[in-house]
């Protein structure tokens, strides 16, 4: 992919064209408008950038078969998350009858919140943050509804948010919906780990026929876009999360609060994740974010090179970004043989009580043993693209774990 | 076709929505989808509202007075359509003035069209970047 294409796309995204942007399109021809299109759509970007081929329809000319695939990436995408609203509204209608309160998350959130076209934004699920205590009725709610857990719910369901922030998700057989009910919003036992009770303190109305759910403040939705793109999946989500904190930005401007936000991000550790998600919206989509916020963020090692390893891992191979997370690539990269092999052995031997919340038998039941063989096999199964990819032994790919392992280490330094 | 009854959406089983001027049409138990190009969206929200579908016959032949018998034909057929897709069903009229009102500018008349997609299971199954697994390295138990 040439810097030029990267460059123009971007340029695209931003909230107004420039003439230089208007200048370029104009010269583009089918195949460089097919090539920003695939990256578009590879960047989960596609609505956004009919939307914007759109309101300067009368500045550029689209080559014929271009529009008609960009309009049809626009309205699938509506089509789809009308669906996923709609059904959101019957899940928190049903929440609310049983009274259990709901913050929606991600972009279910951002397309009620932030978004003013509902079609604009992809998203692959319902995220939904719950009281701990009213999971198990959420549950319910949800198996009532006909949809089934993706793998295996223990009979302590809380014991889930000892290995993970969420339960498995839960996927409706005949619409394929799937929700995602988590027990707060990062990871446990990390440095970046946070008590979700401040987010319920702080949470807003997110205004939603017949229910009464809540969403992020709106300095705590942009420092969990930053987390989540950052900590969580290191850049995997390319441009979508930079377009988000553009959006969150341009929609909230006049009501952030940048040293709330400066604050919370250093107090829960997330302020490098969030200082390089800032920085990359500011560069790449001139993103109106305060020089003094990116100043009290900015941690005294940056280094421009950061920003260049981020863009890399923003637009790498998909193959490589999934297999390979920025954790695994850091223990790879950095722990010796013998505690890489302890790591191995402990997460083969669960616990009996973490091997309940894997699979269908209680911790105390004789049958728990019988599943360790099963755990075996399934451990393999998992880690056979990220096994094979090591095993290769390609040089690009030993180097973006190298670049993974580096930003890892950065962004947890804070 | 009798001319003289009304339509309503055909509600809960279809949601129909309309993001800046297109309507997203969207049947919830199967999965299908359909839009509309302009003069269908101009039935759709005729019909949205409550009018009769006499009273917006009238209206789309004054609106059309050139294309006469053709202006009929293509209504019928495309409520018809509608109909067999179970997008709308029989009800009583309930618009608050006789016909819609006139449409400032009249746009070149075109045939009312009903595209019908059905690859939305598809897009919904589609989840490039969604966290599954967390059941092995790096996730090992504490």
């Amino acid at each position: 992919m040439t810097n030029e294409l990267q460059h123009t796309f971007f340029a695209c995204l931003q909230a107004e064209w420039s003439d230089s942007t208007i200048a370029t399109l104009a010269t583009l021809t089918p195949a460089q408008w097919q090539a920003l299109v695939t990256l578009a759509e590879q960047q989960q970007v596609a609505p956004l950038l009919y939307h914007q081929c759109k309101r300067h329809q009368t500045k550029i000319v689209l080559p014929p078969a271009i529009k008609p695939m960009l309009h049809a990436y626009y309205y699938r995408n509506g089509a789809r998350n009308t669906l996923l609203w709609h059904e959101l509204g019957a899940i928190l209608d049903s929440c609310q009858q049983h009274e259990i309160s709901v913050l929606v998350l991600k972009g279910a959130a951002l397309i009620g919140k932030v978004y003013d076209n509902k079609a604009l934004r992809v998203m692959a699920d319902l995220d939904l943050l719950l009281p701990e205590a009213a999971i198990g009725r959420a549950v319910d709610l949800l198996l009532a509804r006909g949809y089934q857990a993706k793998s295996q719910i223990g009979t302590e369901i809380t014991d889930h948010f000892t290995i993970l922030h969420h339960l498995p998700p839960f996927v409706h057989p005949i619409s394929k919906i799937c929700v995602e009910l988590h027990g707060t919003i990062a990871p446990p036992n990390r440095r970046y780990s946070i008590d979700s009770a401040d987010l319920w303190a702080n949470a807003r109305p997110l205004s939603k026929a017949g229910s009464t759910a809540l969403t992020l403040a709106p300095e705590d939705l942009l420092l969990y876009t930053c987390m989540h793109a950052t900590y969580r999946h290191l850049f995997e989500l390319g441009a979508r999360f930079l377009c988000d904190v553009d959006a969150i930005v341009h929609h909230y401007q006049a009501e952030l609060d940048w040293d709330r936000l400066v604050a919370r991000a250093k107090a829960w550790h997330w302020d490098n994740g969030v200082f390089l998600g800032l920085a990359l919206a500011q560069r790449l989509l001139a993103t109106p974010i305060p020089a003094a916020t990116l100043r009290s963020l900015q941690p005294p090692d940056f280094d421009e090179q950061l920003v260049e390893e981020a863009l890399i891992l923003l637009f790498d191979d998909e193959q490589i970004t999934t297999a390979v997370d920025g954790e695994f690539a850091d223990k790879w990269t950095n722990l010796p043989w013998h505690v890489k092999v302890g790591k191995g052995v402990r997460m083969l031997f669960l616990s009996r009580r973490k091997m309940a919340t894997h699979y269908p038998s209680a911790p105390d039941s004789f049958k728990i043993f019988l599943y360790y063989p099963v755990r075996v096999k399934d451990l393999l199964v998992s880690n056979l693209p990220r096994v094979r990819l090591l095993w290769q032994k390609e040089p690009d790919v030993a180097e973006m774990i190298q670049r993974k392992s580096r930003l890892t280490r950065w962004l947890e330094k804070a | 076709m009798s001319n003289q009854g009304a339509f309503r959406i055909n509600e809960p089983q279809i949601i129909a929505e309309e993001i800046e001027g297109e309507a997203i049409i969207l049947n919830f138990e199967s999965g299908t989808y359909y839009s509309l190009n302009d003069s269908a969206m101009e039935i759709w929200r005729s019909l949205q509202a409550g009018y009769p579908c006499s009273a917006i016959l009238v209206h789309l032949q004054k609106s059309y007075q050139d294309h006469g018998e053709k202006v009929t034909t293509d209504f019928e057929t495309f409520l018809q359509q509608l109909r067999e897709e179970e997008l709308i069903v029989p009800t009583a009229p309930s618009a608050t003035s006789a016909t819609p009102p006139l449409v400032t500018e009249v746009m070149p008349y075109a045939s009312p069209v009903l595209n019908k997609f059905t690859d939305l299971q598809n897009l919904l199954l589609l989840d490039p970047i969604h966290e599954v697994d967390e059941m092995g390295w790096p996730h090992p138990a504490p």
